[in-house]
C-alpha cells in the first residue's frame, strides 16, 4: 500500500460548495494536473446518478433525490447548478473519459445510524456549525466581506494560478481547524475517515493521478491519507458496510430544481443565496460589473422605467469608487447591488426588487430526461391510492363518483388523500358535498377523473417530498406567501384540517397575522372571523388540536371592534348588507360561546354604530335591533330610538334604511313590542299618499324577510294603536284610507 | 446679566478639534479639492480614534450608507439624501459637508416663496442701475461660491423649491457650468465642487422631482434607526446635548420613559409589537426619532415648570397621542389598537394605560 502510494500522486482541491470561484480555480487546477480518475464528496450511493453529470440531457439546475427504499420520507436532495464545483469536475471527468467516483459515506449508514438516534455527544455551537458548513464563508465575513464569492474573487481571482488557491485554502483550512478542534463532530470524523478509506481504495485500484474535489473543511484531514487504519471508527463503520445486516438500502435520481429552491435553503452544503449572478461569475468574471449592470438597466426599462445609458456608466463609476472606499480589488455583488440602487431605481426598493428576482436570484428551473424509474411520489401516492381503496377509480378516465363516511377508516383515508391531492393542485378528486362533521354529518361527496397530466404534475411537485403528504405540506408553504386574501387564507386553514396537515398551521397562522394587520376592510375581517370561530367551535372532524387559534382569534376581535364604528361610515352600499349578515352570525357566535371576552368589545362595538349621528341607518338600524334583543338597550331607549327616527327630523330615505336594518334577517320577538310601531305608525300616518306610494316598494322589500304570520302580528298592533290613537292629522280622510289600505295590505300578506 | 452663549454653532467650529487631529494624522489620497479623504470623513461621522484623541460618533446608522454617500461625492455626483422627517438627513449633509470642505454654511433652505436667483445669482439693484450688469453688481449665491471655491453646497428641503427653480441646478449639476449671458461669460466650477441636497420622501407631492434633475442626483434613502438599543441611545444622547441644564435630571427614570417611548414608536412604524405577537397597523404620522426627542423634551419642560421636575405619565400620554393622531380618523383607530392589543395586556404599563384612554375617551 505505501510503495503504492509513493507512485500516485494525489492532490486535493477545497472547495466552497456552489462557489463559481472555486469552479473557475477548480477547472484551471484539473486542466493543470490533468488527473486519471476525480473522487467527490458526495455520497457513495448517489454513484449512478451522479456519474451522469455531463450528459446531454441533463440541464442543471438538478438535484440527486437519495432516499430509503423501504421508507420514502427518509430522503435528501442534493442540488448542482453549472457553478458548482461539483458539476464542473462532472463535466471534466465527461470530456477527458475519465471515472468520476463518489467517495463521501453512504446514505444508506447515514439513515441506518439516524435509526438507531446514536446522537452526538457534543452539541455544536452555533458558530462552530456555520464554520464547518462553510468555512470559506466564514473567514470571507471576517475579512468584512457579505458575501463568500466577493472574497474568493478578491483574493484568489489574479493573484493564483494552477492549484495555488487551493494550496492558501489548504493552509487557512489547517489552521482553522487548529483553533477550533471542537468545530468538528464524530459523524464528520467519520465521514471523513471514510472518505480517507475511499482514496485508499482508489490507490490501490491503480489510479496514479488522482484529483479529490471536497468542502475546503475536509482537506487537513484527507491530506492524512494513511491515518486512521486501525481507528476505532473504521471499525464501526465496517459494522454498517452495505451487506452488513444493518444496512439500508438507498435510491438515487435525478429531480429538476429550480435557482430559487437553491437560494433559498441547499440542504447538503453552504447557504447559496445568489444563483443568477453566481452563473455569470462563472462564465466571465472581468467584464461583469457594466455587464451586470446593462442588464439591470434593460430590466429596468422592459418595466417602463425611465434608465438610460448615462445612469449605467454612474452606476459603475459609483461601483468601483465604493469598492475603492472599501479596499477592494474588484467589485463585487455588494457593491452593485448598492450602485443599482442608488442610481438605476433611484433608491426605490419597489424597482430594486425586480432585479432582485431576476439578476440575483433568477428563474431558471432544471430539466431532466422523462423519467424512465418512478420517482418516490408517485410511488408512495399509488401505495396511498392502494390503502384508500381508490385504485379503481385511478384506472378508469371516466368520471367516477365516491360517497365517503368519515368514520370508516379507509375512507378516511381517501378523504385525507384527495385532500392533500388538491392541496398539490393535482386536481384528481372535486369536492362537491363537504363533510359537516359539525351538524352530526359526517359524510362526503367526491367526484373523482384521472388525467395523464396528472404524472408529469407530479414530477414538477418531486422537489417538494418524497410523499404525497410531505409534498402537499412544502407545496402549500411555498404558496402562502403570494395569497393577499385574508379571508382565502382563513380557508386554506380548513383545508389543510382536512388534509390532516397540522404542521403546516404555525406557518400559516403568522401568515394570516401579517395579512391580518394589513387588511383595511372590517367586512373581510369579520368573515375571517367568523370562518375561524367556526373552525374553533366545532373543531376539525378529524380531532385536532386548537389551542393555536385562540391567540388569533383573540387579536383578531378587538381590532374588529374597533374599526366597526369607523368603517361603517365610509362603506359602500352593496357590502352593507353582507355586513349585516356577518353581524348577525357574529352575534349569535358569540352568545353561543358565552364568552366574556368578546362581548364588552362587542357591545361597545354595536353602540358606537348606534351612535353615529345620520349615517349608516342601515346598519345602526341592525345594531339596535342586535343590542335589544339581548337586553343591552332597554325598552324605554329603544322606543326613544324609533321616536327620533321615525320622526319629521329625520329624513324618510334615512328611515327606510334603518327600519329595513332592524328588521333583516329573521329578526326575534322584539319587533312585536307596541311601543315601537306607534311612531311608526304615525309617521306612515302623517307623509301623505304621494310620499308614501314612494316608498311602498322599499317597505316591501324590507318586510319581505319576516313570515306572514309575522307580519299579520304586527299588523294587530298597528290596529291596536288606531283605535287608541284618536284622529291622523292628515289633510285629506280619503287618502289617510289609501295609505292604510296599502299599509294594511303590505302587512297582513294580501 | 451672564452673555448669552450663541444657540447652535456650526459643525466645522463646534468639531474643530476633531477635524484637525483627523487631517493631521489621515495619510490616503484625497479627492481633489477635499479636506481629508473618504476614510478620514468616515471616521469623523461614525466616530471612533485618532491617536489617542477620542472621536465622537456624529451620525449611528450603517457604515454601508455613509460609505455609498462618500463614493457618490468622490465620483462628483450630486447626492440626494431621501427619507421620512427625522432621519438626520440635514444632520449628516452638514457634517459631510463640514468634513469634505471645511464649511458646513453653504446652504440654501429650499421654500415655495425661493426664487433662481438664490440659487444662480442675483443683482444688487442700486450698483446695476449706476453701473449696468458689472461684476461689481453681481450678488453670489452659496452655490456661486462653493463652485468658485470648490466646495460643497447643500441645499435642503429639494422638493419643497417650485420646479423651474429646480431646473436651474440641472445645468450646475450636470455641465458644472453656470452660465452668466449679462456679463458674457460663465462660471466654472473648481474640483471639489459637489451639491448634497435633502428632501422628504412623505411629502413628495410638494413639487416632485423632475426625472432629468432625479437622474442627476444618487439617491440614498436614509432609513430610521435599526434597533431599539440604538434609538434609545440617540435620544438621551441629543436630549442631553440640547438641554445641557437637564443634564442633572436625566436619571434612571427618565430613561426609563425613553424607553417606553420609543418602543412604542417602534412598535407602530414596524407594525407588530416586540415579542412578534401582535401585527398592527402604521398611523399616517412618521413617528421618527427626531419626533421622539421632541415628545420627551415637551414632556421634561413641563415637568419642569410645573411639576416637580420628573417627567409624568399624563404628559407622556399627552405627547404620544399628539404625535401618533395626524390623521384623526385612521390614525385614531390606529392608536386605538395598539392601546387596547399591546398597551393593555403589559403590566408595568397599567399607569400610560390608564392615562391613554382617558384622554382618548
Amino acid at each position: 500500500m505505501n510503495s503504492g502510494q509513493q507512485e500516485s500522486t494525489i492532490e486535493i482541491y477545497g472547495i466552497r460548495h456552489h462557489g463559481p470561484g472555486s469552479s473557475r480555480s477548480l477547472i484551471e487546477a484539473l486542466q493543470w494536473q490533468q488527473p486519471d480518475c476525480i473522487l467527490v464528496e458526495c455520497p457513495l450511493d448517489c454513484q449512478d446518478a451522479f456519474a451522469q453529470i455531463g450528459a446531454k440531457n441533463l440541464k442543471p439546475p438538478l438535484a440527486i433525490l437519495v432516499y430509503n427504499s423501504l421508507k420514502m420520507q427518509q430522503a435528501i436532495y442534493l442540488p448542482f447548478a453549472e457553478f458548482s464545483p461539483e458539476w464542473q469536475a462532472g463535466i471534466y471527468a465527461q470530456k477527458n473519459s475519465i471515472p468520476l467516483l463518489a467517495i463521501d459515506l453512504p446514505y444508506s449508514l447515514v439513515f441506518a445510524m439516524s435509526d438507531e438516534e446514536e446522537e452526538d455527544l457534543v452539541q455544536l455551537t452555533a458558530l462552530e456549525k456555520e464554520i464547518s458548513k462553510d468555512p470559506l464563508g466564514y473567514i470571507a465575513s471576517l475579512a468584512g466581506y457579505e458575501s463568500g464569492e466577493s472574497w474568493w474573487d478578491a483574493t484568489f481571482e489574479h493573484h493564483t494560478v494552477g492549484k495555488q488557491a487551493f494550496e492558501w485554502i489548504e493552509s487557512l483550512m489547517t489552521e482553522l481547524r487548529l483553533t477550533l478542534p471542537s468545530a468538528s463532530e464524530s459523524s464528520n470524523e467519520m465521514r471523513e475517515a471514510f472518505m480517507r478509506q475511499q482514496i485508499r481504495n482508489a490507490v490501490d485500484a491503480g489510479y496514479k493521478n488522482i484529483a479529490v474535489v471536497c468542502g475546503a473543511w475536509h482537506v487537513p484531514a484527507l491530506r492524512r491519507i494513511t491515518d486512521d487504519k486501525k481507528n476505532k471508527l473504521s471499525k464501526s463503520l465496517k459494522a454498517r458496510t452495505p451487506g452488513s445486516s444493518k444496512s439500508i438500502k438507498t435510491e438515487s435520481i435525478w429531480i429538476p430544481w429550480t435557482y430559487e429552491r437553491l437560494a433559498l435553503h441547499s440542504g447538503y452544503s453552504a447557504g447559496v443565496i445568489s444563483p443568477a449572478w453566481y452563473e455569470l461569475l462563472l462564465q466571465d468574471p472581468s467584464y461583469l460589473s457594466v455587464h451586470w449592470l446593462a442588464k439591470a438597466a434593460r430590466l429596468l426599462r422592459k418595466h417602463k422605467w425611465d434608465v438610460s445609458a448615462a445612469h449605467v456608466l454612474e452606476a459603475s463609476k459609483l461601483a468601483e469608487m465604493l469598492a475603492n472606499i472599501r479596499n477592494r480589488p474588484r467589485v463585487g455583488l455588494e457593491e452593485l447591488r448598492e450602485a443599482a440602487l442608488t442610481v438605476l431605481c433611484e433608491g426605490n426598493e419597489s424597482r430594486y426588487i425586480y432585479i432582485e428576482e431576476a439578476l440575483i436570484v433568477g428563474n431558471r428551473s432544471g430539466k431532466i430526461p422523462a423519467a424512465t424509474i418512478k420517482l418516490p411520489l408517485q410511488s408512495d401516492f399509488e401505495q396511498r391510492v392502494k390503502t384508500a381503496r381508490l385504485s379503481k377509480s385511478l384506472l378508469t378516465s371516466d368520471r367516477d363518483s365516491k360517497e365517503l363516511d368519515l368514520r370508516v377508516a379507509s375512507n378516511q383515508v381517501a378523504s385525507t388523500l384527495l385532500h392533500q391531492l388538491n392541496l398539490l393542485e393535482i386536481t384528481w378528486g372535486k369536492l362537491l358535498l363537504p363533510a359537516k362533521g359539525r351538524m352530526g354529518n359526517f359524510k362526503e361527496s367526491w367526484s373523482l377523473k384521472w388525467k395523464p397530466d396528472f404524472i408529469i404534475q407530479m414530477i414538477q411537485q418531486a422537489m417538494f417530498g418524497t410523499t404525497v403528504r410531505e409534498a402537499a405540506g412544502n407545496f402549500t408553504i411555498h404558496r402562502i406567501k403570494r395569497i393577499k386574501n385574508v379571508a382565502d387564507l382563513a380557508q386554506l386553514l380548513d383545508k389543510l384540517l382536512w388534509a390532516d396537515l397540522p404542521d403546516i398551521i404555525p406557518q400559516l397562522l403568522r401568515e394570516l397575522d401579517d395579512l391580518i394587520a394589513d387588511t383595511q376592510e372590517v367586512d373581510n375581517l369579520l368573515h375571517t372571523w367568523i370562518t375561524l370561530m367556526d373552525i374553533r367551535q366545532f373543531g376539525s372532524v378529524r380531532a385536532v388540536d386548537l389551542d393555536w387559534l385562540e391567540n388569533v382569534v383573540d387579536h383578531l376581535f378587538p381590532r374588529i371592534c374597533i374599526m366597526l364604528p369607523m368603517q361603517v361610515r365610509q362603506m359602500e352600499a352593496d357590502k352593507l348588507r353582507t355586513l349585516g349578515s356577518h353581524l348577525e352570525r357574529a352575534q349569535s357566535i358569540i352568545f353561543k360561546s358565552r364568552e366574556q371576552k368578546f362581548l364588552d368589545h362587542w357591545v361597545r362595538a354595536l353602540r358606537g354604530i348606534l351612535d353615529l349621528e345620520g349615517e349608516a341607518p342601515y346598519l345602526q338600524g341592525k345594531a339596535a335591533r342586535l343590542l335589544s334583543e339581548k337586553q343591552f338597550l332597554d325598552e324605554a331607549s329603544l322606543n326613544n330610538k324609533f321616536l327620533l327616527v321615525f320622526s319629521q327630523i329625520s329624513e324618510t330615505q334615512f328611515a327606510i334604511a334603518w327600519l329595513d336594518g332592524f328588521l333583516a334577517h329573521n329578526p326575534g320577538q322584539i319587533i312585536l313590542r307596541q311601543g315601537l310601531w306607534e311612531p311608526v305608525q304615525s309617521w306612515i300616518s302623517e307623509m301623505g299618499w304621494g310620499k308614501f306610494q314612494s316608498i311602498l316598494p322599499l317597505l316591501r322589500k324590507s318586510f319581505a324577510d319576516l313570515d306572514a304570520s309575522v307580519r299579520r302580528r304586527i299588523w294587530d298592533k298597528i290596529i291596536q294603536i288606531g283605535d287608541t290613537e284618536i284622529a291622523m292629522p292628515i289633510a285629506d280622510p280619503i287618502l289617510l284610507d289609501r295609505v292604510n289600505d296599502s299599509w294594511a295590505a303590505l302587512l297582513s300578506g294580501n | 446679566m451672564s452673555e448669552l452663549s450663541i444657540l447652535r454653532m456650526p459643525a466645522e467650529q463646534l468639531y474643530a478639534e476633531e477635524l484637525e487631529a483627523i487631517i493631521a494624522a489621515d495619510t490616503n489620497v484625497r479627492p481633489p479639492g477635499w479636506k481629508m479623504s473618504p476614510a478620514a470623513v468616515l471616521l469623523y461621522i461614525a466616530g471612533g480614534k485618532v491617536g489617542k484623541k477620542n472621536i465622537s460618533t456624529k451620525y449611528y446608522g450603517q457604515k454601508r450608507l455613509l460609505e455609498i454617500a462618500l463614493a457618490t461625492l468622490a465620483t462628483e455626483r450630486g447626492l440626494l439624501l431621501l427619507g421620512v422627517p427625522g432621519t438626520a438627513k440635514t444632520w449628516l449633509s452638514e457634517h459631510l459637508a463640514a468634513a469634505i470642505s471645511g464649511n458646513s454654511r453653504l446652504m440654501i433652505q429650499g421654500t415655495a416663496g425661493t426664487q433662481e436667483e438664490a440659487i444662480r445669482y442675483g443683482w444688487n439693484y442700486a450698483s446695476l442701475l449706476s453701473e449696468g450688469p458689472t461684476e461689481n453688481a453681481l450678488v453670489k449665491t452659496p452655490v456661486y461660491h462653493a463652485m468658485e471655491s470648490g466646495r460643497i453646497a447643500r441645499i435642503e428641503e429639494l422638493t419643497r423649491l417650485s420646479s423651474d427653480v429646480q431646473d436651474a441646478l440641472i445645468t450646475i449639476l450636470s455641465e458644472k457650468t453656470l452660465p452668466i449671458p449679462e456679463l458674457n461669460r460663465e462660471l466654472r466650477a473648481v474640483q471639489g465642487f459637489n451639491l448634497i441636497a435633502t428632501a422628504n420622501d412623505r411629502d413628495r407631492g410638494v413639487n416632485d422631482l423632475s426625472s432629468a434633475l432625479r437622474r442627476r442626483f444618487n439617491t440614498l434613502i436614509m432609513p430610521l434607526p435599526a434597533k431599539l438599543e440604538e434609538e434609545v441611545k440617540i435620544v438621551s444622547a441629543r436630549m442631553q446635548e440640547t438641554m445641557p441644564q437637564l443634564a442633572a435630571t436625566v436619571n434612571k427614570d427618565t430613561l426609563v420613559e425613553i424607553n417606553r417611548l420609543v418602543l412604542i414608536f417602534r412598535e407602530l412604524r414596524e407594525g407588530i409589537s416586540q415579542d412578534g405577537k401582535v401585527k398592527l397597523k402604521s398611523p399616517s404620522s412618521t413617528l421618527s426619532t427626531a419626533e421622539a426627542i421632541a415628545v420627551m423634551q415637551n414632556g421634561i419642560t413641563l415637568a419642569q415648570f410645573f411639576g416637580n421636575g420628573q417627567i409624568r405619565v399624563e404628559d407622556l400620554a399627552a405627547g404620544l397621542q399628539g404625535a401618533v393622531i395626524k390623521d384623526p380618523e385612521a390614525d385614531k383607530m390606529v392608536w386605538k389598537e395598539y392601546i387596547e392589543l399591546v398597551m393593555k395586556n403589559r403590566e408595568p404599563w397599567k399607569d400610560l394605560y390608564k392615562a391613554c384612554r382617558e384622554l382618548l375617551d
